[in-house]
């Protein structure tokens, strides 16, 4: 899963040194990356999630993907 | 912004409420993608496509202020509806863009269409503004008024941060206006509802010019009297939850599904955002009526601007069941079901 994560990200962002480093990507690029994410492991991201503990750090993405993977509400 | 709404249904009170005619007013200029991005804007027109769905949007001219939109739209609804401003006993307008902080923009287009003394107000309810007017203009009919000027109107083409990539490709100016009576209880507006969430009022947000922070030079040059978005895909998901919610909240109440609506008339507030809501919805794309391509996103006016199109390309006609909704800052949302 790490991987496909990074894919993704790779695709629409250059990627961060470390998996604690700030993402910082602006809001329309994290849409697109929430969209592809869904895509790619079956899950709908819902607006409470959209935070920074989820989406600040490559850890907390990573981690957020591994409880919604295949997960639809 | 989940939560059951709250119904008005005319037919519970006996009686009808019509939208007796429509009238819209668009910005005077159109505005490309390439314009924007010659002058200088972050988004390339090909990224503005694909982010938004957006080619090209509508502004305002120089001079021209939130409430002559409003007027002339007032104005093409009365002749829609075959009366003169002597016959409305009350002017709805919802705006987030008025002419002054004060006073009302309503008392500027009271005086330029020649209405009567009859009450005259600003609502201020962002994107979901034409619904919590339209609402308003129903509860008036069901307690007495004859006619009621509904009106929604923004030029927020004048709030906007031209190197911000998340707001500045976004927006046109439009107004859109319905002159609502009393009407056959089977079709009109069969429901409303309206709900407001203020846990996100500060999400997206124009946060200098009012009580809290008033206009300074410091204001100014930091821009903060232009949208701020916060968090732009918390306030993406939410439009969609918001939508999408008060949608099947209103259905399930009337005992009906996606499948018993001819046409779903959302506000427009990104290509992205409709797609979105379909998919989950589980209805095909035609269902929902789409021209953000066209005009961007009109904020408060795009459900009525949107529904008038809709009409006038007869996307829906007589026997359609028809779903207007809106989500907003505010967070503000609604839902109401026509019956054509």
């Amino acid at each position: 899963m790490r991987d496909q994560v990074l894919a993704v990200l790779a695709a629409l962002a250059d990627l961060p040194p470390d998996d604690t480093a700030p993402l910082a990507l602006d809001s329309l690029t994290t849409v697109q990356l929430v969209e592809a994410l869904e895509a790619r492991f079956g899950f709908t991201a819902r607006a409470h999630e959209m935070n920074e503990a989820n989406l600040g750090t490559l850890s907390g993405l990573l981690a957020w993907v591994e409880r919604r993977a295949g997960t639809r509400p | 912004m989940n939560a059951p709404l709250r119904l008005l249904r005319p037919a519970d009170f006996g009686r009808g409420v019509a939208l007796a005619g429509l009238g819209v007013a668009l910005g005077e200029r159109e505005v490309t993608n390439a314009e924007l991005h010659a002058a200088g804007g972050p988004l390339s027109p090909e990224e503005i496509v694909r982010l938004s769905g957006i080619e090209a949007r509508r502004h305002a001219a120089p001079g021209t202020a939130t409430s002559d939109l409003a007027t002339r739209a007032a104005r093409d609804a009365l002749d829609a509806a075959g009366v003169g401003p002597a016959d409305i006993d009350r002017l709805l307008l919802a705006t987030v863009s008025p002419d002054h902080p004060s006073p009302s923009t309503a008392c500027l287009v009271q005086h330029a269409l020649g209405l009567p003394l009859c009450p005259a107000v600003d609502l201020s309810a962002a994107c979901a503004g034409f619904l919590y007017a339209l609402d308003a203009a129903a509860r008036a009919i069901l307690t007495g008024d004859r006619r009621v000027l509904a009106v929604a109107a923004d030029i927020r083409s004048r709030y906007l941060n031209p190197d911000d990539r998340a707001t500045s490709a976004l927006f046109g100016d439009a107004a859109g206006a319905a002159v609502v009576t009393e009407g056959p209880p089977d079709r009109g507006l069969l429901a409303i509802g309206l709900l407001a969430d203020g846990r996100g009022a500060r999400q997206v947000y124009v946060p200098a010019g009012g009580s809290r922070e008033p206009a300074s030079a410091e204001t100014v040059a930091a821009r903060r009297h232009t949208i701020h978005m916060e968090a732009g895909p918390q306030v993406y998901l939410t439009a969609v939850e918001g939508m999408l919610g008060t949608a099947e909240s209103l259905l399930k109440q009337m005992g009906l599904g996606f499948d018993d609506v001819s046409l779903i008339v959302p506000h427009q507030p990104n290509k992205r955002i409709l797609d979105r809501m379909a998919r989950l919805a589980g209805v095909p794309s035609e269902k929902i009526f789409v021209h953000i391509e066209r005009v961007g996103n009109l904020s408060g006016a795009s459900c009525i601007v949107a529904l008038h199109e809709a009409l006038r390309t007869r996307r829906a006609g007589p026997g359609d069941r028809v779903l207007l909704l809106a989500a907003g800052a505010g967070y503000t949302a609604g839902a109401a079901l026509l019956g054509l």
